[in-house]
């Protein structure tokens, strides 16, 4: 038998994803976005696809978004994530730009009503919701209740 | 050409007609063995070597996947059999993509007199390695720093829970269904049962096995995703002139493509998301090869997933994008409905899925034996071949002609 291997945590120091770790540590959703021409940076290449200016900073966003696809982990392949299974991990399309998509996990809903395109909104908790206490807080997600 | 993943189709000079496939090879495919990678590597090369009559001293070109661990290298080879001399290497090719890009490096060798010779091999221990907890198919994806910071603490990770969401995004644009992954399960398995070399060849599936179990990253079922093999395969190539000194039948390349992804092994951010970069690879292929989907009388894709082999089968122009589900129906895949019949022979060794995760080297080496009419699911008359060559962040397209 193996040692069982802690949850996996981001790097908070890691330049290109630190700032959005920052921002879910104050309760708000941020991701990089060129200050020039509006377009967003993420994943992050440190520079603008749109305009290829360099003067890309974080935002913090309205954490609106709309589902763009998931799934039901019901058995973690990657054993780390064991604990939080079953888990819906999904991908989101944000409202503040509906070509830049986030890659989260949605909590506090029911698999089954889940849709292509239903409203989804950002909330706050720990990255190890609710199995698992990191310390870390995460921009999940649930759907709308507006 | 070098063949790095470069967002969309690589301009690529034809070498139709100029490169022949004169012997394949493989080891046993096995579930977890605990055989060590380099005898699997020279058992294919040995077994590559006699098919083509051929020798070690004779070869003076090694093609292996440069970014793959424990491949074979030159000077390993020169050791194993004794030999001096020089031997021309090459990174680029392997399995993946570059089991249908390998003979455009080639010719390029074969073209400068570098080679005259090659031996393109790949082999795999991700069984062993899963098994061992040591590694396996998601270890590159767990370095890559985005991935690890933003990805995988959100439980992203690893391709089935990717390709989950490609299905489920399929199935919610096209109206795909369970039935038509299990359509491509069933298939597999249906051909690995009548392959004797398969890993699958005992365990029968039918639809109601298929349906009857649980998805467990829903919506992929188990049986959606592909095995995990030790094992290894080599297939030999020549300059086309040259390929009937050969004692087999040679197989002629007609035609090569190459596409990078968009986002790279950034999935979830790719544009197309629901597709494959084989919608950018094909369409050089079949031209440099002067023929459309519609020749093609056998294929075979690389398969890790149920909706990626769908996907394939549309994103190569077997069918409109998102009709694929409706096309797979009712056997149009089975190796004994040709395309006289309507027909298109898919994965006739059972794939990844159910042959060997040998990462699309096997299924050349399966397209060569039908086009030389030696398969264990032989399609009748078959004459042009294709390899849908795929590793996620791009694709390559292979054309073969019988020689």
């Amino acid at each position: 038998m193996s040692e069982p291997r802690p949850f996996p945590l981001p790097d908070l120091q890691h330049a290109s994803t630190a700032p959005l770790w920052k921002a879910a540590a104050r309760g708000e959703f941020a991701l990089p976005r060129c200050r020039d021409c509006w377009a967003f940076d993420w994943y992050p290449k440190g520079h603008c696809r749109k305009c290829h200016g360099s003067n890309i900073d974080w935002t913090t966003l309205s954490g609106r978004a709309t589902l763009f696809s998931w799934a039901v982990v019901k058995r973690a392949l990657h054993k780390p994530l064991a604990p939080i299974a079953p888990y819906v991990s999904a991908i989101v399309e944000i409202d503040d730009d509906r070509l830049t998509r986030f890659v989260t996990r949605l909590i506090d809903c029911e698999p089954a009503e889940l849709r292509i395109g239903m409203p989804v909104e950002v909330r706050f908790a720990d990255l190890g919701y609710p199995a698992v206490e990191t310390g870390i807080m995460a921009p999940l997600f649930a759907p709308s209740t507006q | 050409m070098a063949f790095v993943a470069e967002p969309g189709p690589a301009e690529l000079e034809s070498i139709r007609g100029k490169v022949a496939i004169v012997g394949v090879g493989e080891s046993e495919h096995s579930a977890a063995s605990g055989r060590k990678l380099d005898d699997m590597l020279f058992a294919a090369i040995d077994a590559a070597l006699a098919d083509a009559g051929l020798t070690p001293a004779d070869v003076d070109g090694l093609m292996v996947s440069g970014q793959s661990a424990g491949q074979m290298t030159a000077a390993r080879f020169r050791a194993h059999y004794g030999l001096g001399g020089d031997i021309w290497e090459s990174g680029a090719g392997g399995a993946f993509s570059f089991a249908a890009t390998a003979p455009h490096a080639a010719h390029e060798a074969i073209a400068s007199g570098k080679a005259s010779v090659i031996v393109n091999v790949h082999g795999t221990d991700w069984a062993s390695q899963n098994a061992a907890d040591a590694g396996g198919p998601a270890t590159a994806h767990l370095a890559e720093a985005i991935k690890a910071n933003a990805e995988v603490p959100f439980g992203f990770i690893p391709q089935p829970v990717y390709f989950a969401h490609v299905a489920r995004r399929h199935f919610e644009l096209y109206g795909t269904s369970a039935d038509h992954l299990g359509a491509i399960a069933v298939m597999s398995r249906r051909h690995a049962n009548g392959h004797p070399g398969a890993v699958m060849r005992n365990k029968t599936l039918t639809m109601e096995d298929y349906l009857a179990r649980e998805p467990f990253i829903d919506p992929l079922r188990i049986e959606d995703c592909c095995l995990i093999s030790d094992g290894a395969c080599a297939y030999v190539m020549t300059a086309a002139d040259r390929a009937r000194d050969f004692p087999k039948e040679p197989v002629i390349v007609e035609g090569v493509g190459y596409a990078g992804a968009i986002e790279g092994i950034h999935f979830a951010m790719e544009p197309e998301f629901a597709s494959t970069p084989h919608r950018m690879s094909a369409p050089g292929a079949f031209a440099m090869a002067g023929l459309s989907p519609a020749d093609v009388d056998v294929l075979a894709v690389y398969d890790p997933f149920t909706i990626v082999a769908l996907m394939a089968i549309e994103d190569l122009g077997f069918c409109p994008k998102g009709e694929a589900g409706s096309f797979v129906e009712c056997d149009r895949l089975a190796f004994d409905r040709g395309r006289a019949k309507g027909g298109l022979p898919f994965n006739t060794h059972g794939g990844m899925l159910s042959h060997s995760y040998l990462l699309g080297i096997n299924h050349v080496v399966e397209l060569v034996r039908q086009l030389r009419g030696e398969a264990a699911n032989q399609v009748a008359d078959a004459e042009i071949a294709v390899y849908g060559g795929f590793s996620g962040v791009d694709a390559g397209t292979l054309v073969m002609r019988r020689g």
